[in-house]
């Protein structure tokens, strides 16, 4: 191993170096298995799929390009020589012929500052690690009930990015002062910066929930609205969902919400074997509306695992529109009855109201949910002629809004710096 | 039992007759039938020791819409749901994978439309010839096959695929695109996608597509360990171009029970950076070997159906399942094009087309 380190050392002149000046240092070696660089053991396929000269990383995509047809990672393949080590990047031949660099550090491998440390101190928020969320009960802390201003958030690219951290660790996040002359496009793509794209569904883009008699949904009703995940009929439940509430008279109507992740990190306490049985059983759901022409049905368990660390990832679920009957045709009594008793604990937990946040909404105010995560519902109101209860609601991909807090600003071109190796 | 039973009451003051769905969410544990009255057409009248009287459905015809609704065919239903029991599974291009539906056919015939669907939800794919060739076009036949709405991603609703100088995604530039399924660092990847052909007048750039159903149950049957990491190893993945960030870390396989559900597989954005820190080397060695093993049937000539595909074909994939991907062409030289448009739709809204009463 150290006579092919030499022997790719004295190459270095010829080959690699460029009359540039070469360290010679223990940060890179190349072993059976790959190479350990910087104390990491990598794997010769690893170092050519993470090769990032111009012809392996396209400089405008970040993405890989002209991948053989077979082979496309190359199998085979192993890293031979070890060329120049700067603070980024150290370059590589490997058996293939291929001549390139891979990156030491995140700003190698990501692009500069501040691409780099968002990267590194920002994946873990996006990809929901319960490790970066805080769990919460009723107002306890209080900072998730925090209510922010709408002109602060919007002042600056960090302040919004900022508001949605916080959203993405208590599931939800407030802003009061929301001018009401703006539309929702408006407000999120142009005022916070976040991707035009909202998640289209069978309602509207931007759905105005007011009261309606014979409502197709019971949204549009003025009874109680238990606690709920919203759309759990669908194949994949739309994740992030904002509310403006534009005009709140009635008498009644407060809003309410619940995390169930503290719900379920509770039972994991307390009735473990409860939570196996939410997480293994899935339930079917249903939603026919008549005269609309929408037939959508799907099956999900309540509660969904993150496979690397065991995280709380996702959490389904809505009383009304849980297909009782097919779910009487999928199992047999046993398993049901083993559903049933589970699932009632945890709803009991879901409709105490001590932990629930509640708060009768106003006009102007904006609230940003996780529907993976917490629980929304309303009290009963009374209508009466004069009287509004009006709120607009829209749906987002996570990934759009995730990448409002991850990328560089609109414009702003960030090129690896393998030109400076 | 109980609980049951109370929980599918059909009875107006029950069960919304107008959204078809219960009106109360109360907590029935400790409910008990008192008296059963009797079987009337597709409901049997109940009391319970509450003192409520009503009707429990005994028939799918009962329990859904508050009368005799027609229900979809267990078939569809059940291909709508993703059962690998009605999905065909294909390691060739036979006849029946690569059968053409013509536009007006389908575009004419509601029952014919949903016989498309289902054929596009047994095999991963199906091609439709002779639709309309202008551009912007498939957003005109999605509106005619009410397959609506699409999804809003990154690209657009309609994503433009032509020769980019300066490609800020691998699609629009001019070589080859090695199997792939689509944005599998978005959190929710998009399950299907429309793939129409504007022009395609160009040398070379053959688009072919593979199975990687079938390759991963070859998989599950020959090297059972290799499919347990395929299944439990998440992959990172991150989309890092100008203006936007996307990453997300997902097993490349991924169950419903028993039946394989999603297979996520790009390889030209996995981050491997990121897989460095989730894992130690001796697990990744092992899954690196799992995945060439998948990436040596998805890459295999003979498993892949391979069409240079004509204006006016349109071909509906299912991303969840069937890995797509393109031969270089060549660009400049006399002129013409190759242009293509993709749309791409959520499970649900394809599902809702074919198991919808008219």
């Amino acid at each position: 191993m150290l006579g092919r380190l030499g022997a790719s050392l004295n190459a270095l002149s010829t080959r690699f170096s460029k009359n540039l000046q070469v360290r010679t240092n223990s940060t890179a070696q190349l072993t059976e298995s790959g190479m350990l660089l910087d104390g990491r053991q990598l794997l010769h396929v690893e170092t050519r799929n993470m090769c990032r000269c111009e012809k392996c990383l396209g400089k405008h995509s970040h993405t890989r390009p002209n991948l053989p047809f077979q082979g496309s990672n190359f199998p085979d393949v192993r890293a031979e020589e070890i060329g120049r080590v700067s603070d980024n990047f150290v370059s590589v031949r490997w058996s293939d012929g291929h001549e390139g660099l891979i990156a030491r550090t995140f700003r190698g491998d990501y692009g500069p500052e501040p691409l780099a440390s968002r990267v590194e101190n920002l994946t873990d928020i996006i990809r929901r690690r319960n490790s970066e969320q805080i769990f919460w009960t009723g107002s306890n802390p209080e900072e998730q009930t925090k209510f922010w201003d709408w002109n602060w958030v919007v002042e600056s690219s960090d302040n919004t990015r900022e508001f949605l951290i916080h959203y993405i660790r208590y599931g939800i996040g407030f802003i009061k002062n929301i001018p009401t002359d703006l539309s929702m496009e408006e407000i999120l793509h142009d005022k916070m910066g976040i991707v035009r794209a909202l998640r289209k569904t069978v309602f509207p883009d931007v759905d105005i929930v007011r009261y309606k008699n014979n409502p197709t949904n019971s949204g549009y009703g003025s009874g109680v609205l238990p606690g709920h995940i919203d759309l759990c009929y669908y194949n994949q439940l739309p994740h992030v969902q904002y509310f403006i509430s534009l005009e709140n008279t009635v008498d009644g109507g407060e809003s309410f919400w619940v995390d169930a992740f503290s719900v379920i990190k509770e039972m994991q306490e307390t009735v473990p074997e409860y939570v196996e049985v939410l997480s293994r059983i899935p339930v079917p759901y249903r939603y026919t509306p008549p005269g609309t022409g929408t037939f959508q049905t799907t099956i999900h368990p309540i509660v969904n695992f993150e496979k690397l660390h065991g995280d709380i990832y996702q959490v389904i679920e809505n009383p009304w529109n849980s297909d009782i009957p097919m779910f009487t045709r999928m199992y047999p009594e046993e398993t049901r009855s083993t559903w049933w008793e589970a699932y009632l604990h945890y709803r009991g937990l879901i409709e105490d109201p001590a932990r629930w946040y509640e708060r009768k909404l106003l006009g102007g105010e904006f609230v940003v949910l996780d529907n993976w995560r917490v629980y929304h519902g309303r009290k009963e109101f009374t209508w009466k002629e004069g009287q509004e209860r009006v709120v607009a609601t829209s749906y987002m991909d996570w990934n759009h809004m995730a990448s409002r807090i991850m990328s560089t600003e609109v414009g702003d071109h960030v090129f690896l710096e393998i030109d400076q190796h | 039992a109980v609980v049951s039973t109370q929980s599918t009451g059909r009875c107006s003051d029950c069960f919304g007759g107008t959204s078809n769905q219960p009106l109360h969410t109360n907590d029935y544990t400790n409910i008990k039938i008192s008296h059963v009255e009797g079987i009337k057409d597709h409901f049997l009248s109940v009391s319970w020791d509450d003192g409520h009287s009503g009707i429990v459905p005994i028939s799918e015809t009962g329990a859904y819409g508050n009368g005799y609704k027609r229900t979809p065919s267990s078939r569809y239903y059940d291909l709508s749901l993703r059962k690998n029991a009605v999905q065909t599974f294909w390691d060739t291009p036979t006849n029946e994978v690569i059968k053409r539906f013509e536009y007006s056919d389908v575009a004419d015939d509601s029952d014919k439309l949903k016989e498309f669907l289902a054929h596009f939800m047994q095999y991963g794919l199906a091609f439709l010839f002779n639709t309309p060739q202008e551009p912007d076009d498939l957003l005109k036949i999605l509106y005619n096959l009410k397959i609506t709405p699409y999804w809003d991603n990154m690209f657009g609703i309609l994503s433009k695929v032509s020769f980019q100088r300066d490609p800020t995604n691998q699609a629009f530039n001019n070589q080859r695109l090695a199997a792939h399924t689509d944005m599998p660092y978005y959190t929710q990847t998009p399950s299907a996608y429309f793939f129409h052909c504007v022009a395609n007048e160009l040398d070379g750039g053959e688009s072919f597509w593979s199975d990687t159903f079938s390759a991963v149950k070859h998989i599950r049957d020959t090297e059972p360990d290799k499919y347990d990491l395929l299944t439990t190893i998440l992959v990172p993945f991150r989309q890092y171009p100008k203006e936007w960030h996307m990453a997300g870390r997902y097993p490349t396989v991924e169950l419903m029970g028993d039946d394989i559900y999603r297979v996520r597989d790009c390889c030209f954005v996995i981050d491997t950076y990121q897989f460095l820190r989730d894992y130690d080397a001796e697990t990744r060695e092992r899954w690196w070997q799992a995945y060439r093993t998948l990436r040596l049937l998805m890459e295999d000539p003979a498993r892949t159906v391979q069409q240079k595909l004509g204006a006016g074909d349109l071909v509906l994939i299912d991303n969840w399942r069937v890995q797509h991907g393109r031969n270089a062409f060549s660009v400049g030289g006399a002129g013409g094009r190759r242009a293509m448009e993709v749309a791409y739709i959520e499970w649900s809204h394809v599902q809702n087309r074919l198991l919808k009463m008219e």
